[in-house]
């Protein structure tokens, strides 16, 4: 909790010296977006192969029962169906999927099909091939299945108790995971301040709703005894070892492609218990297996966020400064632990906010309940860590009288102390947090608002002003993983590059990562022409991820705001090693005195006498065609790898380390006011000031910015899964499950600040989840609006019959 | 879900309405919307209904069973529904009793709806759920009216 030591800082420092900034900033119309918005996308579902056949899947209408029997005798019959499997079928084709829970909870048994008994509404039980999706589907919904209902746990606090039904009852309790992390003298503080303020708050349950649903198209080639899986999975190379052992097959042989997704948010980093059943049938069949899901299927058991319910307390002096924090949590993970537990050490190191709080402990605990399982949507983890603490600053900022956006001036970690260290060990790169506060304060007339807050309150009006800062904390160091789990494989954050340039002059650029219309294919371009000094139009960056021509490592992909960090700084150094060899082939072929060439235009010439050029596309050819005239001694072509790896370490026996590679920071101050007849809040003003240090593209970044903003909206006031007490899913269909559409959405200012990050040669920062900032901004000012009514709101969601509760005085 | 309740007064004996109701053929003939059915004895038969419930539409299996009888005055019965990816449970029990006018028949149900069902409906389930009940039981008072 001070400025990080010289040595740390040096291990992450980063030479940006063969940026050129000349095509790094400007507003370069998106690449993709030529294709995508004339409807000329590759999606999965676009993708069409001889003889594909398609799947279906029999779910469970119960959150808990044993499966009796299954009868598929009606199904068997429908004319069309190829081939019906059941869990009993599918354990003797392949063996439980690996889990990443330290045990007892690692003897969960899970497969893709549920086996003997159901554990969340909307399980699959069995599935379907067929000729035809009609087929498909109609022979699924005659599979009779004989099920007894079981005592169902819908709640995470219940699920703890003695005698709570079991979920899992192999691992004989429903705890998944536990740790504790305590950072700092935490009781030291505790005991010395001047008072201690309390609260319980509860993250609740939604998803990311993207456009696109989960979809696969597994197509078996018996010849090659290659499987290619055409998926829209956003961490492909992350789950290649579930798919490699369900099929049984290396590496080498499992082909993963990806092209175009329609958002994922999350929600597609768990979809691999699909692409596994359609390979296994594709395997069987010996014909491509499309699977899509419907929408309701995507609702109901796709992916859901960790609900979290926090007991959070803090020790706090009179004069507003934080010290330190205790609080004790529980994820509701769901059925399966098919991504969580990650959620409970993930992004831990924001636990203490943007604040300099000087010691934090977490007593966290993840639990199975009869629920569809969940998974890291946008904001993930730190979007409900972020909650807590900014919950709390406005619960301290009333109880002291203070301002909420003063308590929050007082307690910012401040410039000087850049690169600052957590108490977790979190090393925040670069910022300027108070001055952005300031910055959005005053461009959305804060002072103003609260004048006529007070005036518009004497008329009658319900007038709250939520302020809220908040971390976009980017580039997962995995390794976070270990605070619950010691044992598991997965450390650091890396991801890879290629650089091509083709005999042609033109440059050909592959990535790891599998972007969900985040503009790789842009900004990637912007990296390689600004570093080669190119036309942008010469780049040609491949959509998507293709395990076989892409280079990868098991982090490769797109979820924790991860490209700007660590994708593009791979294909800044793909680049830079491309350039020094073109450099290299260029003084020799150019015979400049003392080897000195630059490169500049697409043009290379010698320094001393700059009359001696020549367009690299010469340069290109000799490299592929007439490598005579290459130096003696090097390789020819113009392939260039790069694997990007932070200094990233595992955290130390203190659960202390940096989790993240990059920081990018918010303010958001938001306006609102609530009509008292329905306790609708209305968005009077919008402002959304990000640092996401420099801006590759502006209209990448604003495009995210206005996203985030979007789902931390939804979010407050109109995304909320309701289960009832049976585990039923009462909104699976967007009729109830409430999206916001562009009519819902206001007009957003969006600020830019622009602090390079010392620690990517970009200096750019990763961002997009926006950290749940808007959530939590919006849920601010709903309280803001009631605070004279002493109303306080301890939900993520600002339900309006919560509010009109509170406007009638009939609740706290 | 919640129980529900009903009292029908039927211008019928009781044992008129005793027989009506322990007869598959006539109970199933009383089920709204009721598309097939077929009769395994006694105390079984199987039907198909037709279910309809805000945008989800298509047919239900429902197996019907007399859990338990006290001639002439008590019977309790389970329908066991399944179909559009949901299941219905409705668990009744009948009361008759002599009246001046005929027979009272008194009804208890409690209906349990799981799966996309419960989840589409949440807001009129209550609803449809009770209408469903209480239409059978206002068809068996129908098709007896006057009988002795």
């Amino acid at each position: 909790m001070s400025k990080a030591s010289p040595e740390i800082i040096s291990t992450y420092k980063q030479d940006s010296s063969a940026l050129t900034l000349k095509w790094l900033g400007k507003p370069l119309k998106p690449k993709e977006d030529y294709r995508l918005v004339r409807g000329r996308g590759m999606f999965v579902d676009d993708v069409q192969l001889p003889r594909m056949v398609y799947a279906a899947f029999a779910r469970s209408p119960y959150a808990h029962a044993k499966i009796k029997s299954i009868d598929i005798s009606r199904a068997a019959s429908v004319p069309g169906v190829l081939l019906i499997w059941t869990g009993e079928d599918l354990k003797k084709r392949m063996r439980p999927l690996p889990q990443a829970t330290p045990p007892p909870a690692r003897n969960a048994i899970d497969y893709p099909l549920a086996v003997e008994k159901v554990r969340f509404q909307g399980e699959p039980v069995a599935m379907v091939v067929a000729e035809s999706r009609y087929a498909a589907e109609d022979a699924a919904s005659q599979i009779d299945v004989d099920y007894e209902p079981l005592p169902v746990v819908v709640d995470a606090e219940k699920a703890l108790e003695l005698g709570a039904p079991l979920v899992h009852d192999e691992v004989g309790t429903n705890l998944i995971a536990h740790v504790h992390y305590k950072w700092g003298d935490v009781d030291h503080y505790f005991q010395h301040a001047d008072m201690v303020v309390e609260g319980k708050f509860h993250y609740h349950r939604f998803t990311g709703a993207p456009l696109e649903p989960n979809a696969v198209v597994a197509d078996y080639d018996e010849r090659a005894d290659v499987i290619t899986v055409y998926c829209n999975n956003q961490a492909p190379m992350e789950w290649l070892p579930q798919l490699s052992a369900g099929l049984n097959m290396p590496y080498p042989k499992v082909r993963v492609v990806t092209r175009d997704i329609g958002g994922g948010f999350g929600t597609k980093l768990v979809n691999y218990v699909y692409m596994v059943l359609a390979s296994l049938a594709s395997k069987e069949l010996r014909r491509p297996v499309k699977y899509v899901e419907t929408r309701t299927e995507n609702l109901q058991a796709a992916a859901h966020n960790a609900e979290r319910t926090c007991y959070v307390s803090a020790a706090v002096q009179r004069d507003g400064t934080v010290l330190a924090m205790k609080m004790k949590c529980l994820d509701d993970d769901g059925a399966y632990a098919r991504h969580e537990p990650a959620g409970m050490t993930v992004w831990a190191q924001v636990s203490t906010g943007m604040y300099r709080l000087r010691a934090l402990e977490n007593d966290f605990y993840a639990v199975f309940t009869n629920k569809c399982p969940s998974t890291s949507i946008r904001g993930f983890s730190r979007a409900p860590h972020l909650f807590m603490i900014e919950r709390m600053m406005d619960r301290i900022a009333r109880k002291l009288g203070m301002d909420p956006a003063e308590i929050r001036m007082r307690n910012l970690v401040r410039p000087e102390d850049m690169p600052y260290m957590t108490p977790s060990g979190g090393l925040y790169d670069s910022g300027n947090w108070p001055e952005g506060l300031r910055k959005a304060l005053e461009a959305a007339d804060y002072q103003g608002w609260r004048r006529k807050q007070e005036e518009l309150r004497r008329q009658g009006r319900i007038i709250g002003i939520g302020v809220v800062v908040g971390s976009d904390s980017a580039g997962p160091n995995m390794a976070q993983v270990k605070m619950y789990n010691p044992g598991l494989p997965y450390t650091s954050g890396t991801e890879g590059a290629l650089v091509q340039m083709t005999p042609d002059g033109k440059v050909r650029v592959t990535l790891g990562t599998s972007p969900q219309g985040m503009g790789h294919e842009t900004t990637a371009a912007q990296v390689v022409a600004d570093v080669l000094d190119v036309d942008y139009d010469d780049i040609y960056v491949q959509t998507g991820f293709d395990s076989f021509t892409s280079v990868y490592t098991m982090h490769s992909g797109t979820y924790g705001s991860r490209f700007a960090p660590l994708g593009l700084s791979a294909v800044y150094l793909a680049a830079a090693r491309l350039k020094e060899k073109l450099a290299k082939i260029s003084a020799y072929v150019l015979n400049c005195p003392g080897g000195d060439v630059v490169i500049e235009g697409g043009k290379a010439y010698c320094r001393a006498d700059p009359q001696r050029s020549t367009d690299l596309k010469r340069i290109a050819r000799i490299a592929y065609g007439n490598v005579n005239e290459m130096p003696p001694g090097m390789e020819p072509g113009l392939y260039s790898i790069a694997i990007f790896r932070p200094p990233f370490q595992n955290p130390d026996e203190n659960k202390r380390a940096n989790l993240a590679l990059t920081y990018s920071y918010n303010v958001h101050v938001v306006v609102v006011e609530i009509d008292p007849e329905t306790g609708m809040p209305r968005i009077l003003n919008y402002v959304a000031l990000e640092d996401s240090g420099r801006i590759v593209n502006p209209l990448v970044v604003d495009g995210q910015v206005h996203g985030a903003v979007a789902h931390g909206l939804a979010e407050a006031l109109y995304e909320k899964y309701q289960y009832d007490e049976n585990g039923n899913l009462l909104n699976s269909n967007f009729v109830d499950y409430l999206a916001p559409t562009a009519l819902e959405v206001p007009s957003i200012s969006v600020l830019h600040m622009e602090t390079p990050s010392p620690f990517t040669p970009t200096g750019a920062k990763g961002m997009g989840e926006g950290g749940g900032t808007a959530v939590q901004a919006v849920i601010s000012a709903v309280e803001d609006a009631l605070a004279p009514l002493g109303g306080e709101l301890e939900e993520s969601h600002a339900d309006p019959e919560v509010i009109l509760r509170i406007l009638k005085g009939t609740s706290s | 879900m919640p129980q529900f309740k009903g009292s029908e007064t039927v211008t019928a004996s009781r044992q008129v309405v005793w027989d009506f109701i322990t007869d598959p053929q006539k109970v199933g003939g009383c089920i709204p919307d009721l598309k097939s059915m077929h009769v395994i004895d006694a105390d079984h038969f199987d039907a198909e209904v037709k279910v309809g419930m805000g945008i989800l539409r298509g047919t239900m299996k429902v197996k019907y069973e007399v859990t338990s009888k006290d001639p002439p005055s008590k019977i309790t019965m389970k329908m066991d529904g399944s179909g559009l990816g949901s299941k219905a449970l409705i668990n009744a029990a009948v009361e008759l009793k002599e009246v001046p006018q005929g027979t009272q028949l008194d009804w208890v149900a409690d209906v349990t709806v799981s799966g996309t069902l419960a989840g589409l409906g949440a807001r009129y389930l209550n609803d449809v759920a009770f209408k469903t009940v209480s239409d059978l039981f206002s068809c068996v008072k129908e098709k007896l009216a006057g009988g002795k």
